[in-house]
């Protein structure tokens, strides 16, 4: 398998995410439509059901380096929201501590990140976290 | 199509009798069945292909061999007749088996050669690319209606001595070098390849649709694996063949002479698509008469199933797929790489000097016909480019012939379409039911060219229409028929009514 | 495949051997199907005297998958949009097999000397080009003489 460069990657990341992708539980674009070195992305992630995040809808800033996507990107909260991986300061989440980005591999993409984001608000552990006022940022 | 079935038999009959193991002396009783293939003027592409489908697997089986992942084995049995039946829904365990015989089916075997080139692709391009339909490919080649799968060459040069060139053909590949770990099974588990059942490797506690996918991912990477154990089976066998012969213990009548070797590769050229060095004659698109070699040629297809690009209606906000017709769904047949023609087809005319392997001599008892001076080289190079009056164009093959199941593809594709549009909106579901266009056409079924392979097979059992619906479900086909019986009763009163008025 | 096919190889080497008047193309050292190209401006179209950087990526179903191009210079163009993609039929539902880097290139060249405002990528350009294709023409080499300086 040849390496698509990063360019390129991220071209069909933003069109896949203009079509959107299955049930509209996540999305993303690019925070600056002139922007081509398509470094900052914004994202949005659909509190999963059954949890105390069900109906909220929390903003997330994305930032895909030169390097990416050989090294993950940086994701960060813009809406308040308690969860184990996220700096409770900066709202930033800690690649340590978030599987995804600690084990990142090249053919994860943006997707991969919101939709695992998701995923980890619907553990049994963290559905029931007390969350901060709606509408709050960090 | 009543005739069919005798049609069947006096084909079968000159391949039954080929034995394949002794390879006696002559090749005289092959040109037989060589004729009936150019003679045949049958305008039912379909008919044909299938008759070829079932040509090669006479031929196939009558053979005995006994290496690992040959078609004899019991499970491939099973798959084969799981492949004759496209009009059922196949249950998972099938579709495996069906795509384990196709990895099967596509393996090089040094025994299994037309005209010094093989019945299955050098490996040019990816295992997963080959979706063509490998019975009716291999049966085209041996009928002479598609040039063999030769071994190519990286580079030639026309400077080489006849020994260089000897040399560097002998020391080809069956196949091209695979890429035994590719990213995209890289943490994947295999377990034991021996062992049919790899459940045990998937985690229990999943739900059904993670078992699904984990499981379908497992089966991938573990028919990769397999794929080319299979292969170098095949090439050590090659190989052991080879050194057999070289260390004069045996005769091997599968291994092609020196000169038939040296008349492949002295006389090849560069396929434009690939720009490998191929023996010739390769296949000519029969729209401007450029060169294609055969591995390229099944390459080229429909492409995927997708909505009109002109329906762009600027007063409407754009629609997401998810809320188009299904029905619109559409693919066009493949247009000619070269000039663009539109149902892309090839002719070939087999080498006259040349008939060697299945349906020919054995290749090791290959003896020059031309002499090696080389001074009558342009002969055989203009023999090469088929003569507009040669051009058979009843002979001609398309991209749709080596996959007819296109039209089951794309069905299944509005189907699923369909499916997810019916969870979106009832009313949305209602309205495609109505639409008449949908509607089967009451008693006016029209014999189109749409799936004309699969419906020659259906025949026997069911009515062609039938068959042609294949890809809907029962449910929306009798909704459909319900719709359209009140339609037509309604119209039937109208005109009754209309025509009791005048009066 | 692991092994880098024979066409790019080729096709590489012919870039070399025999290139293409105004147009270069040279894959990455780490990345063989990946290269930077450069294109400059046809004369006589609002791009003249201008040198632009591309990029083009061939996938790993090349020849029988378009190759990726994406202007990295900023350009004033109706079929370029913003991100520097290109509209452009031979990159998407009229690719053929028997088209190569060079070809694409060289079509890629002709769409500067030739923009199509019917059929745009970018509206807003397009709609200045069919409007006032002058004033449009102008802004074109503004942008030329502002980003694609040799």
């Amino acid at each position: 398998m040849s390496k698509i460069p990063r360019s390129f990657r991220l071209l069909e990341e933003l069109e896949n995410g203009e079509k959107g992708f299955g049930p509209e539980s996540c999305s993303y674009g690019l925070t600056d439509a002139d922007d081509n070195t398509m470094t900052n992305w914004n994202g949005t992630i659909l509190g999963p059901p059954h949890s105390n995040h069900e109906n909220r809808i929390y903003s997330l800033a994305i930032e895909c380096g030169p390097n990416y996507p050989d090294e993950p990107p940086k994701v960060k909260f813009i809406s308040k929201i308690n969860l184990p991986c996220v700096d409770q300061t900066s709202g930033e989440v800690v690649a340590k501590n978030f599987h995804t980005l600690r084990d990142w591999k090249r053919s994860y993409t943006m997707q991969t990140v919101l939709l695992d984001l998701r995923k980890d608000m619907a553990t049994a552990t963290n559905k029931k976290l007390p969350q901060p006022e709606e509408g709050s940022t960090f | 199509m009543g005739n069919v079935p005798t049609k069947l038999d006096q084909d079968g009959n000159p391949v039954e009798t080929v034995n394949r193991p002794g390879y006696p002396t002559s090749g005289s009783m092959s040109s037989a069945s060589g004729a009936t293939s150019t003679t045949d003027q049958s305008p039912n592409r379909g008919t044909r292909t299938r008759r070829a489908s079932s040509l090669v697997s006479t031929f196939l089986n009558s053979g005995n061999r006994y290496r690992s992942g040959s078609i004899q084995d019991p499970n491939a049995q099973g798959a084969a007749s799981a492949y004759s039946s496209p009009h059922k829904r196949r249950s998972s365990k099938e579709k495996e088996a069906i795509k384990e015989q196709h990895a099967r089916n596509i393996l090089v075997r040094y025994d299994e050669s037309v005209d010094g080139g093989f019945l299955a692709p050098y490996g040019s391009y990816g295992f997963d690319k080959l979706d063509y339909n490998a019975d009716v490919v291999k049966s085209l080649i041996i009928q002479r209606r598609l040039a063999p799968f030769y071994t190519p060459l990286q580079d030639f040069d026309s400077s080489w001595s006849r020994e260089e060139l000897l040399k560097i053909v002998e020391g080809l590949p069956l196949h091209a070098a695979f890429n035994e770990h590719p990213e995209e099974f890289e943490d994947i588990p295999t377990g034991d390849l021996n062992k049919p059942n790899f459940d045990y490797l998937i985690d229990r506690n999943c739900t059904k649709k993670e078992y699904r996918r984990t499981h379908a991912k497992i089966f991938r990477a573990r028919l990769h694996k397999k794929r080319i154990i299979w292969q170098e089976t095949e090439n050590e066998v090659f190989l052991e063949a080879k050194l057999d012969v070289r260390s004069g213990k045996v005769k091997n009548n599968y291994l092609p002479s020196e000169e038939l070797k040296y008349d492949l590769y002295a006389n090849g050229s560069e396929c434009p698509i690939c720009f490998l060095y191929i023996p010739g004659p390769l296949n000519y698109s029969t729209c401007c008469q450029q060169p294609i070699c055969t591995e390229c040629f099944v390459q080229i297809k429909r492409a995927d199933p997708h909505f009109p690009h002109d329906e762009v209606d600027p007063t409407q906000p754009v629609k997401d797929d998810s809320e188009k017709d299904p029905n619109l769904l559409t693919t066009e047949p493949a247009n000619c790489p070269y000039c663009a023609t539109t149902e892309f087809t090839i002719i070939y005319t087999p080498p006259k000097d040349r008939k060697v392997g299945i349906q020919g001599i054995p290749p090791a008892t290959y003896k020059s016909s031309v002499p090696q001076a080389g001074d009558d080289n342009q002969d055989k190079k203009s023999e090469d480019k088929p003569e507009s009056k040669d051009i058979n164009m009843s002979n001609a093959v398309s991209s749709d012939d080596i996959r007819p199941d296109w039209e089951a593809k794309l069905n299944k594709e509005r189907q699923r379409l369909a499916r997810r549009s019916a969870n979106a909106t009832a009313i949305h579901v209602s309205n495609q039911l109505v639409n008449p266009e949908y509607a089967v056409s009451g008693n006016q079924g029209s014999p189109t060219r749409r799936g004309s392979a699969q419906n020659s097979r259906a025949t026997s059992n069911s009515g062609s229409r039938r068959s042609q619906r294949q890809g809907k479900s029962i449910e929306e086909l009798e909704n459909q028929m319900v719709q359209e019986a009140i339609r037509l009763s309604l119209k039937e009163e109208e005109q009754r009514k209309s025509s009791t008025d005048k009066k | 495949m692991a092994s880098l096919p024979k066409r790019i190889i080729k096709e590489t080497e012919r870039l070399v051997t025999d290139p293409v008047p105004g147009i270069t193309a040279e894959p990455h050292d780490d990345n063989l199907r990946y290269f930077q190209v450069t294109i400059e401006g046809p004369a006589g179209s609002p791009y003249e005297e201008g040198l632009f950087q591309l990029e083009l990526y061939l996938p790993d179903d090349y020849p029988m998958e378009a190759p990726k191009v994406r202007f990295l210079t900023k350009i004033y163009h109706p079929n370029i949009d913003r991100l520097g993609r290109i509209c452009l039929d031979i990159l998407k539902t009229n690719w053929s097999p028997a088209l190569q880097i060079r070809t694409v290139l060289l079509s890629v060249q002709a769409l500067l000397a030739s923009p199509n405002p019917n059929d745009p990528l970018a509206n807003d350009v397009a709609e200045d080009w069919i409007k006032n294709e002058q004033g449009a023409k102008q802004t074109a080499r503004e942008w030329t003489q502002r980003y694609a300086k040799k």
